[in-house]
């Protein structure tokens, strides 16, 4: 079997407001690309960071789970989290874990 | 409590979309049927690859998978899938196409569930095991029209049922 979950990782907007803007697929396949690409920040330079899902085809608990991670362990460093997502079938998911009831948008 | 009260427990807390069988019954019912796929779990990279091979050898089968089930069903197989990986040595999903939609069975070779803790793990979002989001099986109920849970101490066998039309309707 020749498939492969591809995620691709881009910062779009360096410090202070970083955006990664997330293409592809996030699932506990990929996580450990974006895990890679967040750890390379220099965190006392970042004000905020946006995950941006607007051109991510698929993303499941884990993935969501990961986010969420981020979202908790930066706020004990005063760094905001923001989803920015227009996607409808990312944004159905999202509702159901009720991440929007957890971070901000 | 008896495997029976558990089962009676698990139903109505389900509303009839969750069942727990026991193996005679599980055989009873599926070791006649000769499944379309065979994929194995064996680590992190099947989780993708065996949402994607299922999802391609049903574009073929199925005319009408290009419905807005698809990406629902897929996403509860790859939480289901995702359990394997996680928490048991590995195991296999088989392939079935029932006339209402595919039909998944997810069966591990872990220890089982711990039926104390399976309504908590079932229904309760945000609790887990092991630390993580806790929302697996709660997407897995909430998309798939019936599962059917037969878990022993040799692992668990997960029959997840899907209904193309049930996403049409809502």
């Amino acid at each position: 079997m020749g498939y492969f979950s591809v995620l691709k990782v881009m910062i779009t907007q360096g410090p202070p407001n970083v955006i990664f803007a997330l293409k592809g697929e996030l699932d506990l396949t990929t996580s450990r690309i974006l895990r890679k690409e967040v750890e390379k920040i220099e965190l006392d330079k970042v004000a905020s960071i946006t995950f941006s899902l607007n051109e991510l085809k698929f993303i499941d608990s884990t993935g969501i789970g990961q986010l969420i991670g981020y979202y908790r362990s930066f706020a004990k460093q005063h760094t905001s989290v923001y989803i920015d997502n227009k996607n409808a079938d990312i944004e159905e998911v999202l509702e159901l874990i009720g991440v929007r009831e957890i971070m901000e948008t | 409590m008896d495997f029976q009260a558990y089962q009676q427990v698990i139903h109505v807390n389900s509303k009839g979309n969750l069942f727990l069988i026991g193996e005679a019954e599980y055989q009873a019912r599926y070791d006649d049927e000769e499944p379309l796929m065979i994929l194995p779990i064996q680590g992190k990279k099947d989780v993708a690859q065996i949402r994607h091979v299922v999802d391609d050898f049903l574009l073929e089968r199925i005319p009408n998978w290009k419905n807005p089930a698809r990406n629902r069903i897929l996403l509860g197989l790859t939480e289901a899938v995702t359990n394997v990986v996680k928490h048991t040595p590995g195991g296999q999903v088989l392939l079935y196409i029932d006339k209402i939609g595919p039909r998944f069975h997810v069966i591990d070779e872990g220890t089982g569930l711990e039926f104390n803790r399976l309504s908590c793990l079932l229904f309760a979002k945000g609790f887990s095991t092991s630390g993580s989001l806790g929302a697996g099986f709660p997407l897995m109920i909430r998309f798939f029209k019936q599962i059917l849970v037969c878990s022993s101490t040799m692992g668990t066998k997960l029959v997840l049922r899907s209904d193309l039309t049930q996403f049409l309707r809502s």
